[in-house]
């Protein structure tokens, strides 16, 4: 017997025209065969239909897009931090906590009493762009990425590992991050203790949970000295309810 | 164009781009607009990785294939010619990645691995008691019992759900070629799931799955 093999997945689809249909309609009384084939291949489409979508894990797609964003410049070298990690951004867009860097973080805490909370849109993009001369080219906007997900202790040194391959191989400025309003990873950061100080620049701000508690996730370049390249990345994670340190990674470049 | 750090224009663009076409992106990208690639990741990667996690069959290879396939389409971007979509084109050249992956692994994929340790029942069981979540392991798991070219073609068709033209276009086959492999692919996968109760020689396989490897 010939069986029509080559429509019995249109027959299963449901595509099949009606003058073909009718043909596999008086096969399928005379042929067992047939019928069981279009059975089993009925239950695997409900099968395949019911397969999850699954998340992209963390750190897949940066490197290729660093890499991407790498070949069109000039002088990659000189690229501000943030940039490498803007792919990231979109992750942040449902949040859209987006907020902007340009003061030193030491003097964070310091000026956050005058920062305060108003205009939240003003001077952003006024005192990054018209571009006090000392801070230049890094005055850039850093956004809080908002992940849903569950961070385990492999996507930890994922991030670390990731922010070390993409680290630059030149002196960064200080000028990193200040979120305004100001804002609670950062103070929170601060208050856990980490040392923000001209060696550390902030590169990435998360917020996601950690092991499932609520947390503040910070990637931060490490340089042996102000003024010298990034020889560490420290990824520090703190709590958000109460800012206690839940775990710290770091990772050499 | 690079588009400068000034705020707000991450967000602004992002919004300009929500309306772009891939095309658009591929065109801007080609031109000197060298985020519109990332733009691009973001929309796709969701898809690839998927596509590679039900090729391969472990997260630590999907990783790898995903990154190849964009690493891949990268460099290949001058080539993409917009007659077909980018999406299809970039299924193309995640399965490639794929192939090559599992050809150059040439070993089981972690599913099957754990497999050999604890030999999954093979009796029938009735799907009254078979959960959601037991089910999805057992599709994957049943997946990668089916042979390399009919699993993408599964994969595409009925997990992506390209239509028939688009899959062949991916695989760079014949249309006809494409519904075949669909058929005896999900025949073979049905096997591989086990028999819903008058069935027992599951693993001995019918007379056309199994052979074109």
């Amino acid at each position: 017997m010939t069986h029509p093999e080559d429509l019995l997945a249109e027959y299963v689809d449901g595509t099949l025209a009606d003058d073909q249909r009718t043909v596999v309609d008086a096969h399928l009384v005379t042929c067992a065969r047939c019928r069981q084939e279009i059975e089993a291949a009925g239950r695997a489409v409900s099968a395949l239909a019911a397969l999850p979508e699954e998340p992209v894990p963390l750190g897949v797609t940066g490197p290729v897009v660093a890499e991407a964003e790498g070949a069109g410049r000039p002088a990659p070298g000189r690229r501000p931090a943030w940039e490498r990690f803007q792919w990231a951004g979109g992750l942040a867009a449902a949040a859209a906590l987006l907020l902007v860097a340009v003061v030193l973080l030491p003097q964070l805490t310091g000026r956050s009493d005058d920062e305060g909370t108003g205009g939240t849109a003003r001077a952003p993009t006024a005192e990054a762009g018209a571009g006090d001369a000392t801070l230049g080219a890094t005055a850039a906007p850093l956004q809080m990425e908002v992940l849903e997900r569950d961070l385990d202790d492999g996507d930890l040194s994922r991030l670390a590992k990731e922010a070390a391959e993409a680290a630059p191989a030149l002196p960064e400025r200080e000028a990193s991050a200040t979120l305004e309003p100001p804002d609670p990873a950062i103070s929170c950061i601060d208050e856990s203790g980490m040392t923000v100080g001209g060696r550390d620049v902030l590169v990435r701000a998360i917020q996601a949970p950690y092991l499932g508690t609520p947390a503040y996730v910070g990637v931060f370049h490490e340089s042996p000295r102000s003024g010298e390249p990034p020889d560490t990345i420290v990824v520090w994670v703190v709590s958000s309810a109460d800012c206690a340190i839940l775990t710290i990674v770091s990772q050499g470049i | 164009m690079a588009i400068g750090p000034k705020w707000p224009s991450s967000r602004w663009w992002a919004r300009v781009r929500e309306a772009e076409t891939d095309v658009d992106l591929v065109r801007r990208y080609l031109e000197g607009d060298v985020q519109a690639f990332g733009t691009l990741v973001e929309r796709h990667e969701r898809r690839v990785y998927n596509l590679a996690l039900r090729m391969t069959g472990r997260e630590e290879d999907a990783r790898d294939a995903t990154q190849e396939a964009f690493v891949s389409a990268l460099r290949k971007l001058k080539t993409f010619r917009g007659e077909a979509a980018f999406t299809t084109w970039m299924h193309r050249v995640t399965v490639n990645a794929c192939y090559d992956l599992l050809r150059k692994r040439q070993r089981a994929p972690l599913l099957r691995e754990r497999d050999e340790d604890t030999p999954p029942p093979r009796e029938p069981v009735s799907p009254d008691h078979a959960d959601d979540v037991d089910l999805s392991i057992d599709v994957r798991a049943a997946l990668l019992d089916v042979p390399m070219d009919f699993r993408a073609v599964l994969i595409l068709c009925d997990v992506q759900d390209l239509s028939y033209e688009d899959a062949a276009e991916a695989l760079g086959v014949p249309v006809g070629t494409v519904k075949s492999r669909l058929h005896r692919g999900r025949v073979a996968l049905a096997r591989a799931l086990g028999p819903p109760g008058d069935r027992e020689r599951s693993d001995t396989g019918g007379p056309s799955d199994g052979t074109v490897m």
